[in-house]
């Protein structure tokens, strides 16, 4: 009886962070998304669920919802894929092992922001690099980030690339955590490096692989700073995402209720989410 | 344990005596915090104002907090909780959204010698002056001269059919006639801002300025505005990158002598200076709409300082505000940014703002068409119009009716 009252005791701090920093706000939010408060005045209305049903009626933010998924979903695919592919050849020993493994892990240390700048020098239209060497071969420059579709594959390419590296370091994690001998028996009853791969190493990396997915997937719906560096949302509101969104609609448009109601969504998005992919990946972790 | 116990006796003990030997120290000192938003050298002018101030006044202690790019964003943040800094610079928005937060400056000394192209931009509807304005805000076009003269442009345009026939030479000659930075959609709304004011409310043939004052504007007739800029796009006088393109490839641009005009505001200038000192890069003023009209320049709040009304400092922090409005100080802060003071008593002798001040002699000035004809919070609307529209992401009628809906409700 001791022992769990000095447990719980113990648990306090941590409660009272998270209430702090993670339950007042939400409640907070979900507060303002019900009124028409416009992020700065002394008075406000309550208008009920209106700045709910307002979302999916306005193409801005359907675009962005869309844009969302396209990028967080296509991150966390090329990440775990590149990842892993990266992890399994850098898992065997090589001369420059470790020199390989620190250039891929070196641009997670770089903010977004500036990797969307340093991009942004790179594929501008007018002295870009990427321009300058096409125009090098004879052709005529490119405006890269002037279609929206082309934009939004940029942002997904850049930090799916940038942040390679995370993925990298919890797949080598988890593959040195797999028993050499798990690997015996198989080649020596002749099993192929493929099966092997199948069979075992995958089977083995389930705790890796859920981390990497939930994280990246988180990462890749949050996505703000690489898209304000490199599009600004643009051209028009063609790369916005909901977090980008959120902050033009509580700061720029004045419409802090609204911008609310889109962050409450993103909550519940990323709450589903989460425990969808711990359901698929993890339920055979009991 | 006594050890223990003693030791954070003793350290209690030191603490205390610091913090009182502090407060004893400054119990007469009132602080003064001074939110700004200006950086470079606007902000070194107001920094030797303040040292000057805080030495010749040893009771008043004025802080300068610089938020820099966030500041509307933390300012928002501060109004929502009614907890302002003493004082705060306004940056364009004295009246509309300031304005209800602030202490009326009517009764001070300074307030007669505010000029009158100055004077109405930050007083309220009820007549108080809300803050104290530092310069005078002119903008205009920023124009190439080298680039015009390469063309075969003999004289800058004074109407639209001249900007376009002028448009035509520049394009023919190789050169792009203007540069929209698409990437920053306040660049994109400023150029829909200027040709709005040409187009609806400067010219003596179609005048729709009443209209918009008192409500009855027929939003349809907008579409003119929007088409005239996407015929400016059609007719190849844009960048190739009109979209996605940020301001320092405006800077660029015009300092290599590729660009000849940019609807950008005067630190357009001063940063293509910086690439060329050479670059022959001026404001010039805004083409008038039809063959008949004139050109026109535009007036408006740049620098300007407000008082919190409910300031426990209230008493110090006008005391700063009188000291900030000396001439000198005003002069100081107008030269920094190579613009007009804004009172009638700081003796100006700078040759470029000499020329500025010769430039608006001549000219016809009028106010920023959102300030002067829409209601608080459409700068915003404008934002999203002129970038859906401009991006085809709308169309030019969906625009306008993007326009007439929020005018009405935010006018309402």
């Amino acid at each position: 009886m001791k022992r769990s009252r000095s447990l719980y005791m113990m648990s306090i701090p941590a409660v009272a962070l998270i209430t702090v920093f993670v339950f007042i706000p939400l409640v907070s939010g979900i507060r303002i998304s019900l009124t028409d408060w416009n992020g700065f005045s002394q008075s406000w209305s309550y208008v009920g669920f209106k700045n709910y049903l307002n979302l999916f009626t306005d193409s801005r933010i359907v675009h962005a919802i869309k844009n969302t998924f396209y990028v967080g979903l296509g991150d966390t695919m090329l990440q775990n894929i590149f990842g892993l592919a990266y992890a399994l050849l850098l898992n065997h020993s090589f001369r420059g092992r470790s020199v390989i493994r620190a250039i891929i892990y070196l641009p997670v240390m770089v903010s977004s922001l500036i990797m969307g700048y340093i991009w942004f020098f790179i594929v501008q239209y007018d002295n870009g690099a990427l321009n300058d060497i096409i125009m090098l071969f004879g052709h005529d420059p490119v405006d890269w980030l002037g279609s929206g579709t082309r934009a939004v594959n940029f942002i997904m390419v850049i930090t799916s690339m940038q942040f390679v590296g995370q993925a990298m370091v919890i797949y080598l994690a988890g593959l040195q955590g797999i028993p050499k001998e798990m690997y015996e028996a198989p080649m020596i009853d002749g099993a192929g490096t493929m099966q092997t791969f199948f069979r075992i190493t995958l089977p083995m990396l389930r705790a890796s692989i859920l981390t990497n997915v939930i994280l990246k997937l988180i990462g890749g719906l949050q996505m703000y700073d690489l898209v304000v560096a490199l599009t600004n949302g643009g051209p028009g509101f063609s790369s916005h995402t909901i977090s980008t969104m959120i902050n033009y609609l509580y700061f720029d448009a004045q419409n802090a209720g609204y911008s609310a109601a889109l962050g409450v969504f993103l909550f519940i998005i990323i709450m589903v989410s989460t425990i969808t992919v711990n359901k698929i990946i993890g339920r055979d972790d009991k | 344990m006594k050890k223990i116990l003693a030791s954070i006796a003793l350290i209690a003990l030191a603490l205390a005596a610091v913090y009182a030997g502090g407060a004893g120290e400054d119990s007469n000192v009132q602080t003064l915090e001074f939110a700004i938003k200006e950086t470079g050298s606007t902000l070194e002018a107001y920094e030797a104002i303040v040292e000057a101030f805080n030495e010749a006044n040893p009771d008043i202690k004025v802080e300068i907090v610089s938020y820099g790019k966030d500041y509307q964003a933390l300012m928002k943040t501060k109004m929502a909780a009614n907890d302002l800094p003493d004082l705060f610079t306004t940056h364009g928005w004295a009246v509309a959204l300031y304005g209800d937060y602030l202490y009326p400056l009517n009764e001070r000394n300074w307030a007669e010698h505010l000029l009158p192209e100055i004077r109405s931009t930050v007083t309220d509807y009820d007549g108080s002056i809300v803050a104290l304005p530092m310069d005078i805000d002119i903008t205009g076009l920023i124009c190439n001269d080298d680039v015009l003269a390469a063309s075969g442009v003999e004289s800058r345009p004074e109407n639209l059919p001249e900007f376009l026939a002028a448009c035509e030479k520049i394009k023919a000659a190789g050169y792009t006639p203007i540069h929209i930075a698409g990437k920053d959609s306040s660049d994109v709304a400023g150029l829909f801002s200027r040709l709005s004011l040409s187009i609806l409310t400067m010219s003596e043939k179609q005048n729709y300025a009443q209209e918009l004052l008192d409500g009855t504007f027929d939003w349809t007739k907008y579409d003119e505005v929007g088409s005239f800029v996407l015929s400016l796009v059609e007719n190849g006088y844009t960048n190739v990158d009109y979209l996605t393109a940020d301001k320092s490839g405006t800077y660029r641009g015009l300092a290599q002598n590729k660009v000849a005009f940019a609807f950008q505001s005067n630190l357009t200038m001063a940063e293509v200076k910086k690439l060329n000192p050479d670059a022959n890069v001026s404001m010039m003023e805004i083409p008038g709409y039809s063959a008949d009209d004139s050109s026109f320049l535009i007036s408006g709040e740049r620098d300007a300082v407000g008082v919190w009304k409910d300031s426990e400092n209230l008493e110090a922090a006008l005391v700063f505000i009188d000291y900030l409005a000396q001439p000198e100080n005003v002069l100081l802060v107008a030269e920094a940014y190579s613009l007009p003071p804004s009172m009638d008593n700081a003796e100006v002798t700078d040759p470029g703002i000499l020329s500025i001040l010769g430039q608006i002699d001549g000219s016809t000035v009028t106010n920023h068409f959102d300030r002067q004809y829409l209601p608080d919070g459409m700068w915003n609307t404008l934002k999203v119009y002129s970038t859906s529209v401009l991006s085809g992401e709308s169309t030019v009628s969906e625009g306008s009716e993007l326009m007439r809906t929020e005018y009405e409700r935010l006018k309402n």
